[in-house]
């Protein structure tokens, strides 16, 4: 591996950091929490140690290969993680193991918690922890790779580490261009929601937080109770629908604009989205409507919730812990799939359960009839049989992770549920489980150990496991 | 510019990386989904699938695109893709077409199939060996301009050339006898200058000079630099390049004499080529080899398919004899370790094909009305060589170049006016319709306007 080119571009993505923080800095002012020193010295910090880094530690090869991508992801969202969490421990909020579960549980858009009470958080502290979402739902790679001239064939291996789903394809031929035209719809799509949000009555500056933990499909709130505070129907409609919109694949989005309507919906993946979204809202609508005075009541906490983990993002507006078994196992099925690829969403992707779908259908065929040749085929194309085999394997993985994230959890106080359900909230970036993580709950009575291993699991979710798995192999590391 | 290259062989992923490199939105076609994984690395839109199909091309967005470049295996998929193309939107088409039947018929394929430009690898290829075998001297390539009129020659200055140690306003009034060529550039210690008249040459040295091909032929027996012109050339390998190698070589008076294996391309090549003596065998065969006279032949030119072949022959002609050895391989990443095996020069088609289309892309992107003909990058990409066509009406037409302003790091190389190539001096004229080569450091020169003020 190419350690300079490594820690250069680490260098360079830590200021990138330092700049972000200037938003909740100006926030802390307006609102004279008392916070602005906590981000003075974080971005005082991200300078003296990033600077020298990315100016004398300079790479003689510059060229960026598979490998060299991947460890930068991995590298990065650890480091940027770990220091977007010295401004909660600078205004002592809480401890560093809890700052980096949270700051983790931002960045990777997962929403998990350790705070037993967030509406006693200073504003600008607030304001970060959905700021972090916002960033980690497109992702900071493909933030640099957008306003940093640099060479497209290494920005695509950066970019490529980062994406989610089984393929990285672009839209528009170069990658900075690419990453643009993502940031602009995602920037575009936040405003929208932030405007609703306002209209439909929320102040100013919650309707911007929560409309940046929403895009980032996060689900971070200031609010204990989280959407259910306002106990609003046009509000928590907004909220469902934009969640589903931040976790369709933003190609979608894309050809939309360009006018291309017939190539936007031809997409198996959003309609088998849009079939699980709808078939599942109508059978836990009709599972809790007794608990909510009939089929409506029923309804409208069914598509909030079912929206809320399909698309990885984690708000609540009922405490689901309480619900029928039957609605809360669909629940956890949507937290292990997630949305689509391409989104700011988590989890394991509608994309791969349907081709793990087709891929067990032809291999069922293939027990009895073995010599028949069956190409499988997305959206019309055939997808090429390597693709396949690495989703059974990724599939593997995620379930191996789920396993660590399990001993991890029962090894710190929780019961068979909570393990599960936490482990797999914490891979898909989904946020709230069952049990005491559930709805009400939070991760707070976590030992430290179970936090940052918790938090390492979190980050490999987002990353597609691959990018911080490379870190842990030695051969990697060595001269190529 | 949005440009899409259908087909990604040797030349299209070539071509993709040079252009992703000028910083162009490019987008390939292929139908191999793996050749297109090898791409990954590009900053290019991969999309599979096929380049003669309406759809494929309007997942590409040939709508917008500015360039369309057919270089597929087949030169029918590339003329019907440039077709296509060309009614579905695409600005500007070119096609690759190797068949010499083809060509026959170029205006009629140029016009009636909307092909804007027809890219000939192997005839280009043909033309530059025929430029070394004449001008063996030359340090790289040499370049045309002008449908082939003006040439441009690198050459070393030793230091005992006449016009070395004077100011080149002298040069030519105590060389009363030496042929009008222009030294319109020089290449000095990794820097480019672009030489007025008090500009004094050194040596050691790297000179451009330009004229027509007589003049430059003349110009170099007159400096003493006339390493005799190849009499007769040995060939290998009856591919297309040996075929048009052949045509033109026997056209300037050159006797060639072709080796080819498979009896039945020997007689057709033998029924074509009416000058050329064809001879039936394997070329690597050394005994051949010298029994077809490789110890007095002036040049041994290998141009099998396989490159492997080319290589070893032409290691064994440069040992065994003293002639001028050319070799076509298409590895061009190992031309330099290649050179120190005493062959004189590697040729790759791909390459020559690659430099072709790029200069191509390169003057459309200075603009379609700029005037700008063609755009070359010479002296290491440092400098410019701009072909123009002067407008009718052009304010600085018919006064003479004395008079005008030229700018610093600029000069006019060499006017075109018919057929007849002029070697401007200070009481030249440019005049309207006239073909301008301007060579010039400063980039982003759209018009001829830019350089010559009045």
């Amino acid at each position: 591996m190419n350690k300079k080119l490594v820690f250069n571009t680490l260098g360079r993505l830590l200021l990138l950091e330092a700049v972000i923080m200037l938003p909740p800095l100006f926030v802390s002012l307006i609102y004279a929490d008392g916070c602005a020193s906590a981000y003075l010295k974080t971005i005082g910090l991200l300078i003296i140690v990033s600077l020298p880094i990315a100016r004398f530690v300079k790479p003689a090869d510059k060229s960026m290969y598979t490998r060299e991508g991947m460890a930068i992801a991995g590298l990065s969202w650890i480091c940027i993680s770990f220091m977007g969490s010295l401004p909660l421990v600078f205004a002592r909020v809480c401890g560093l193991a809890d700052a980096f579960f949270e700051t983790a549980s931002g960045f990777t858009t997962t929403g998990a918690t350790i705070f037993t009470d967030v509406e006693v958080l200073p504003a600008s502290i607030n304001f970060w922890r959905c700021f972090t979402h916002w960033f980690g739902g497109m992702g900071v790679l493909v933030l640099t790779t957008a306003i940093m001239p640099s060479s497209g064939n290494s920005a695509s291996r950066l970019a490529r580490a980062e994406s989610s789903g089984p393929q990285f394809s672009k839209l528009v031929p170069k990658l900075g261009d690419n990453s643009k035209v993502l940031y602009i719809i995602y920037a575009a799509l936040t405003l929208m929601l932030a405007i609703a949000l306002k209209i439909a009555g929320m102040s100013t500056f919650e309707s911007i937080i929560h409309a940046l933990s929403t895009a980032g499909t996060g689900g971070f709130s200031n609010k204990g109770l989280s959407i259910g505070h306002y106990d609003s129907v046009a509000i928590e409609v907004i909220i469902s629908v934009f969640m589903l919109l931040f976790g369709i694949s933003f190609a979608v989005y894309f050809r939309l604009l360009a006018r291309d309507y017939k190539s936007a919906f031809r997409n198996e993946e959003l309609w088998l989205f849009g079939g699980i979204a709808v078939s599942f809202t109508l059978l836990i609508a009709l599972n809790i409507s007794k608990m909510y005075g009939g089929f409506a009541g029923g309804l409208r906490n069914s598509f909030f919730q079912v929206s809320s983990i399909v698309s990885t993002t984690g708000y609540t507006t009922a405490d689901f812990n309480l619900w029928p078994t039957f609605s809360k196992t669909l629940l956890f099925l949507l937290m292990i799939v997630g949305s689509c690829a391409g989104s700011t969403a988590g989890g394991l992707k509608m994309i791969r359960l349907l081709l793990l779908a087709k891929l067990a259908a032809r291999e069922t065929t293939k027990a009895f009839s073995p010599r028949k040749v069956k190409v499988i085929k997305l959206d019309g194309k055939s997808v090429p049989e390597e693709m396949l085999s690495q989703i059974a394997i990724f599939f593997f993985v995620y379930a191996a992770l789920a396993v660590v994230g399990m001993i991890t959890l029962s090894l710190s106080g929780c019961d068979l549920t909570e393990a599960v359900s936490g482990a797999v909230a914490c891979i898909s970036n989904i946020g709230p489980a069952y049990g005491r993580l559930g709805a009400s709950g939070n991760f707070a009575f976590l030992n430290s150990p179970a936090k940052i291993i918790m938090s390492l699991i979190m980050l490999a979710g987002r990353l597609e496991f691959y990018p911080l798995l490379i870190l842990l192999v030695p051969a990697a590391w060595r001269k190529s | 510019m949005r440009i899409i290259i259908a087909g990604c062989g040797k030349l299209g992923s070539m071509l993709a990386g040079s252009l992703v490199n000028e910083n162009h939105d490019v987008t390939v076609i292929d139908r191999d989904e793996d050749v297109l994984d090898r791409l990954s690395d590009l900053d290019v839109l991969p999309i599979k699938g096929n380049a003669v199909s309406v759809s494929t091309l309007e997942e590409a967005d040939i709508k917008h695109a500015d360039v369309l470049i057919a270089v597929t295996i087949s030169d029918e998929s590339n003329m019907l893709c440039c077709t296509i193309g060309k009614k579905l939107g695409a600005k500007y088409t070119i096609a690759r077409i190797r068949e010499p039947e083809y060509l026959k018929n170029m205006s009629f394929v140029t016009q009636e199939l909307s092909i804007n430009y027809v890219a000939n690898p192997e005839r280009a290829t043909a033309r530059e060996i025929s430029r070394m075998l004449r001008l063996p001297f030359a340090v790289s390539g040499i370049e045309t301009f002008v449908r082939g009129l003006v040439e441009m020659v690198e050459v070393r200055v030793n230091g005992d050339e006449p016009f070395v140690g004077a100011p080149l306003s002298e040069v030519y009034k105590t060389q009363k006898n030496m042929p009008r060529v222009l030294f319109c550039g020089i290449s000095r210690d990794d820097e480019a200058l672009i030489p007025k008249g008090d500009f004094v040459v050194k040596a050691g040295d790297s000179l451009f000079v330009t004229a027509d091909y007589a003049t430059i032929t003349a110009f170099f027996k007159y400096i003493g630099k006339n390493a005799k012109a190849a009499k007769d050339a040995l060939i290998i390998g009856g591919s297309r390049i040996a075929y048009y190698l052949c045509t033109i070589l026997n056209e300037s008076g050159v006797k060639t004499k072709l080796i080819e294996y498979n009896e039945e391309k020997a007689r057709i090549l033998d029924e074509t080529l009416e000058k050329t003596t064809v001879i039936c065998g394997d070329g690597t065969d050394q005994e051949l080899l010298l029994s077809e006279g490789l110890k007095t032949a002036d040049a041994f030119v290998a141009l099998t398919d396989r490159d492997e072949e080319n290589l070893m022959a032409g290691l064994y002609a440069a040992h065994a004899g003293d002639a001028r050895v050319i070799v076509k391989n298409n590895r061009v990443n190992y031309s330099n370790l290649l050179s120190t095996f005493g062959m004189d020069s590697i040729i790759s088609p791909t390459q020559i094909a690659r430099n072709i289309i790029v200069r191509v892309v390169r003057a459309r992107e200075a603009g379609e009305d700029s005037g700008v003909e063609r755009m070359y990058k010479i002296m290491g990409g440092r400098a410019e060589a701009l072909e123009f066509i002067v407008p009718a009406g052009a304010a600085y037409a018919g006064i003479p170049l004395a008079e005008l302003n030229v700018d610093e790091s600029s000069l006019i190389a060499v006017i075109v006016r018919g057929n007849r190539v002029i070697v401007p001096f200070g009481a030249d004229t440019v005049e309207a319709g006239d073909h301008v080569v301007a060579i010039t450091r400063r980039s982003g020169t759209l018009s001829l306007g830019d350089i010559l003020e009045i």
